[in-house]
């Protein structure tokens, strides 16, 4: 177990950088870490890598394919679709540096995102490169590394907009400074991977100046359930690993869980009953959640073995984050759907409606 | 590799197999270069046996591609249509054109699609099919798990990424795509090959190949095919049970497209033949770009598009770009959005890009159906169009202009002859212009051929139809045999009237359906007053419209005895019967009727007092009579439907109609109420308005009408029933 909670991606999985960087040959473009075969490597799995993104293969190949480009990579989607994951990967594998990222945000500043100043320096002895206190877009520029700038969309225009002559001319300006350091260049391998989310509440329009020097990338939720359910498995019990708890899944409750949520997130079970989705986006990431606060809960305060009544202690949690109209879809759900299965199929699913009565009123 | 039983075929060493990929641009190299440089004798090519007189004009000089074989069979038992597709980028038109070169014979080994009728015992799709199909492609587990594994979405692009976008010798590239097509074959079972009819199908070219032995021999057939043939022992061809005929027609890259998608052929028509002519994928690119200049698609976006489609292909390891190269290029480019929000148009018009619009052209002294021709001739007369462009709206002023009346019979032919080319958007009938949205697609002329078996012209066959359905009207209904006509003149066929009026009014002497009759007098009524139909050519019109106008009125008092399941239809028909004086003997029995059925007796009464029959206040009495008895609800419905003025023409009826209301007892009231309601049915809102408020005058009551009810109509009458039970119970128990 690691000293720290959550270990950027370049330290999390060194190795496998390490090795596709003394096996790879394939040519790579100027400033980059990897070629762009190796970077699809790492993120979709092959040779010594496991795969880490579960979604489109293909999306991958785009993205890397763009930020070897002119342009900027925009990923939008829904919550929860490993998006900013993906913008991780992404920059361990090409720069070798995830951390240099702008969190946005409704309060982001331009200080936040360029530069700032150690004022007491500034006071005492003018400006100069020593006084100036470099944000990631700074750094990103000198050193020739990927900028990181998640929810672009929660900034407020004027910030977003800083990006568009950047971006276009590769170059930022530091007017407080003199000579050759007035003028920052970009240093080959500069890009920037940003994430958004287009139509939630709380965020802004971006500008078309802005749109056009982006390629836009949209990330789905997982298409096939086995590879959800395989995502799902090995994250719950990474997370569950790492806070000590050490439990038995039994077969089938960890699909019994990404099925709800599949098919209260299409609004149609597989049988082809037809449900009200709630408004609360029911990603995978939520249901990795759930499934660890189930399993701590079955670790702490239970027999040691997840079932499906834990999960469904923890699933309200879950739903019930925007509409107060989804509590009673949940429940709808469980009388329609979940009562027909364990008439069918009994076992898993007569345990998970049973369930039903930790569900709130 | 499945286990042929019988003896393997001896394989001459002279004998070369093609697996080929139907459409592929790639395999139609290939094959071309075989040919080219081993110079067979004999070329057998995967095709209908019975089109073999065609191969000829399939390789003339003046014929273009996109063409097609279309194949059908139209014995009624077993209708059937099938197209062969061929564009410059197939193998088999390459390997045509090839033979030819090298002098050698070409020949095709395939079963006609009557023998293969024969022969399938799985249920087919009632679509249009084509004779290239490649499902077993598009729904191999295997393929699409193998698409996974090498990171592509489906077998197409696994397809393109395999064979399309690569360049290798010949040998190896027809060895990578028999192991292709192996891999799909091992999801078929025995039973699946037989009952989709590869089995008997691959005896049949297995006999062509043996029959060739000695001879060198290229033996071009779908990759799905090749697997097995060398192997399998040849087997006679079967017996069809119909015949067929096949022809040789335009055909389009749309429609190709379309056929694809059901087939699992290869997608993007356009994208294929531009593969096909060498050139840089770069240009469809830019004439993707262009057409989304209107979304702010600008050059910039088009150069990086073109770097994004170039460095896809060179990380996938492609030699060129390949179709999905340049989709996932727009993607990524051209998308300046969510995929499924903004993106969904850009796609559909990249799509529509990569498919084009190609028509191809046959030469002038192919045979042709004199049907088709008759077709072509008017409609290059009318200036309509034959080329696919798109739909076009046509406005025709039927009253003014003679060339659009001539439009408008060319038109209805067509429909009538069930031929795909106008859709007629059918409007009210007080309309002075017919509405029609008019587009030429290769169907259009694949129907034609079809019912070319009804004559060689638009005008005799359209008699010989109409013909044809006269004699399957049922004996004693003159409805269906009004309608046709109407038909006969909307076509213009007056000529051929006489024997179908003369039916006709036999028919109505003979019906005893009073809506039949009365939908004929309505149709007749049309001919009369719609001048562009030009019913006065018709000899005998008048004589049948009084003679239907006779039968009308001699059934009206047999109406009395219409049951309640039939009401509303007769009703309907005796409303929309035209006013006539012939009528109204009959009218005043029904209204006299002393029993039967109320509400057709009230529409009666209603027909009269409007034509001025029977004065308002008789009427009044006759309605508090019927309000007194049972009959109430039913006359009104009658009355109102077909004179709503009733209600305030006739003194003292709103007043009748309240005493009665208020002097039902509750449980007859909750019966009572649905007829009641259905009798107002027809009141338009403000009548409504105006009614109540006559109510409120005669009982000084206040309604609210505006609340709405929370409940529908059935569960406020359960409530009030609920309540008049709980009601009861408490007084039984003296509370």
């Amino acid at each position: 177990m690691s000293d720290v909670l959550r270990p950027p991606a370049e330290v999390l999985h060194a190795q496998e950088l390490a090795e596709l960087r003394s096996t790879d040959q394939a040519p790579r473009p100027p400033g980059w870490q990897l070629s762009p075969r190796a970077v699809r490597t790492f993120v979709c799995g092959g040779g010594p890598c496991q795969r880490k993104f579960y979604g489109d293969d293909v999306l991958v190949e785009r993205a890397i394919i763009t930020l070897a480009g002119n342009r900027g990579l925009l990923l939008v989607g829904e919550p929860g679709t490993a998006k900013s994951m993906l913008s991780e990967l992404l920059a361990a594998a090409i720069s070798g540096d995830s951390t240099n990222t702008v969190q946005g945000g409704a309060g982001t500043s331009e200080d936040q995102v360029k530069y700032s100043w150690n004022y007491a320096l500034l006071l005492a002895e003018g400006p100069s490169s020593k006084a100036l206190v470099a944000a990631p877009l700074y750094v990103a520029l000198q050193r020739g590394r990927l900028l990181r700038f998640e929810e672009l969309t929660r900034c407020a225009p004027e910030i977003q907009d800083l990006l568009i002559s950047v971006m276009s001319d590769k170059v930022m300006l530091v007017p407080e400074l003199e000579g050759g350091e007035r003028l920052l260049s970009a240093r080959p391998g500069f890009n920037v991977v940003a994430t958004a989310n287009l139509r939630d509440r709380g965020v802004h329009e971006m500008s078309s100046a802005l749109k056009r020097r982006f390629n836009f990338e949209t990330v789905h939720p997982i298409a096939e359930l086995q590879d959800e359910l395989d995502l799902v498995r090995r994250e719950s019990a990474r997370l569950l690993t790492e806070s000590g708890a050490d439990l038995e899944v039994e077969e089938g409750v960890l699909e019994l869980l990404v099925t709800a949520f599949r098919d209260l997130r299409r609004g149609q079970t597989v049988e082809g009953t037809q449900l009200e989705r709630p408004q609360a986006v029911m990603s995978t990431a939520e249901a990795v959640s759930v499934a660890q606060a189930a399993g701590l809960d079955a670790f702490y305060f239970g027999q040691r073995q997840l079932t499906p009544e834990h999960l469904g202690r923890h699933l309200a949690g879950a739903v019930q984050k925007d509409s107060p109209e989804d509590l009673p879809r949940l429940r709808h759900y469980f009388e329609v759907v979940v009562r027909e299965r364990s008439q069918r199929r009994g076992g898993l699913w007569k345990q998970f409606l049973a369930a039903r009565k930790w569900l709130p009123l | 590799m499945e286990a042929v039983p019988g003896r393997p075929q001896v394989a001459s060493a002279l004998t070369t197999y093609l697996p080929v990929r139907h459409h592929s641009p790639a395999c139609a190299r290939h094959v071309g270069r075989v040919i080219r440089d081993q110079r067979p004798e004999l070329v057998l090519i995967e095709g209908p046996r019975d089109a073999q007189s065609l191969l000829d004009w399939l390789v003339h000089p003046e014929t273009v591609a996109p063409v097609a074989l279309y194949s059908f069979v139209t014995d009624p038992d077993s209708r059937a249509a099938a197209y062969y597709p061929l564009a410059d980028h197939s193998p088999e038109l390459e390997a045509l054109r090839a033979a030819r070169e090298v002098g050698a014979e070409a020949r095709f080994i395939d079963l006609s699609l009557a023998e293969m009728q024969v022969v399938e015992s799985i249920e087919r799709p009632a679509r249009v099919r084509s004779l290239l199909e490649e499902t077993w492609m598009g729904e191999s587990r295997r393929l699409k798990a193998a698409a996974r594994a090498l990171g592509r979405r489906d077998s197409d692009e696994l397809w393109d990424h395999l064979f399309e976008a690569r360049e290798t010798d010949s040998p190896t590239f027809f060895k990578g795509v028999l192991e292709y097509c192996a891999l799909a074959r091992q999801d078929y079972t025995p039973e699946l090959l037989q009952a989709e009819g590869h089995t008997a199908r691959e005896r049949v070219m297995a006999a062509a190949v043996a029959g060739a032995s000695g001879r060198p021999t290229v033996v071009v057939t779908g990759g799905f095919h090749t697997v097995a043939l060398p192997t399998t022992p040849p087997g006679p061809a079967p017996r069809p049970r119909s015949t067929g005929e096949v022809v040789l027609i335009r055909y389009s890259f749309p429609q190709l497209d379309r056929l694809n998608g059901y087939a699992s052929g290869m997608p993007g028509p356009e994208f294929s033949q531009r593969a096909w002519e060498g050139e840089d994928p770069v240009r469809l690119l830019a004439e993707v770009a262009r057409t989304l200049r209107g979304r702010g698609i600008s050059t910039a976006d088009l150069l990086e598009a073109d770097r994004q489609m170039r460095a896809l292909a060179a990380l996938r390891g492609h030699h060129r770009p390949a179709r999905e190269d340049l989709l996932d290029a727009v993607r990524s480019v051209f998308i300046q959005g969510a995929d499924d929000v903004e993106g969904v148009a850009v796609l559909a018009e990249a799509r529509r890009c990569l498919c084009g619009a190609r028509v191809g052209r046959l030469p002038l002294g192919v045979a042709r159906t004199p049907l088709v021709e008759d077709f072509e001739a008017r409609a290059r007369a009318l200036r309509l169009p034959l080329e696919s462009l798109g739909e076009r709206e046509l406005s025709l002023e039927l009253y003014r202009r003679p060339s659009h009346r001539r439009i408008s019979r060319l038109l209805h032919r067509l429909r009538f002859l069930g031929v795909p080319y106008g859709f007629w958007r059918k409007a009210g009938r007080e309309q002075l212009r017919e509405s029609w949205w008019v587009a030429w697609e290769p169907a259009t002329e694949a129907r034609l051929v079809e019912q070319s078996v009804y004559g060689s012209g638009l005008e005799e066959a359209c008699s010989s139809l109409l013909l044809e359905q006269l004699e399957a009207l049922p004996e004693r209904s003159c409805q269906q045999a009004a309608s046709l006509v109407v038909e006969a003149c909307r076509m213009g066929l007056h000529r051929q009237t006489a024997l179908l009026l003369r039916e006709t009014a036999r028919r109505v002497a003979d019906d005893g359906d009073f809506v039949s009759v009365a939908q004929a007098c309505l149709s007749l009524e049309e001919l009369t007053w719609r001048a562009p139909l030009e019913a006065d050519r018709l000899v005998g019109l008048d004589e049948l419209r009084l003679a239907a106008a006779l039968r009308a009125g001699f059934l009206l008092p047999g109406l009395a005895a219409t049951s309640p399941e039939s009401e509303t239809s007769v009703l309907d028909a005796l409303k929309a019967l035209p006013e006539s004086e012939l009528r109204r003997p009959g009218l005043e029995s029904l209204a006299d009727a002393p029993t039967g059925n109320a509400c057709l007796r009230g529409a009666a009464w209603g027909l009269l007092l409007a034509a001025g029959r029977r004065p308002a206040a008789q009427l009044g009495e006759q309605a508090r009579g019927e309000l007194l008895g049972d009959s109430g609800a039913g006359f009104l419905r009658g009355l109102l439907a077909v004179s709503r003025s009733a209600l305030w023409q006739v003194e003292g009826l709103v007043e009748a109609m309240s005493e009665r209301l208020a002097g039902f007892a509750q449980d007859d009231f909750l019966a009572q109420l649905p007829h009641w309601r259905l009798a107002f049915a027809e009141l338009t809102p403000r009548e409504t308005d105006r009614l109540a408020r006559e109510l409120k005058r005669l009982t000084g009551v206040e309604l609210a009408l505006e609340r709405p009810l929370p409940a529908s109509g059935e569960e406020l009458v359960r409530s009030r029933l609920l309540e008049l039970a709980v009601a009861e119970r408490l007084a039984a128990e003296g509370l």
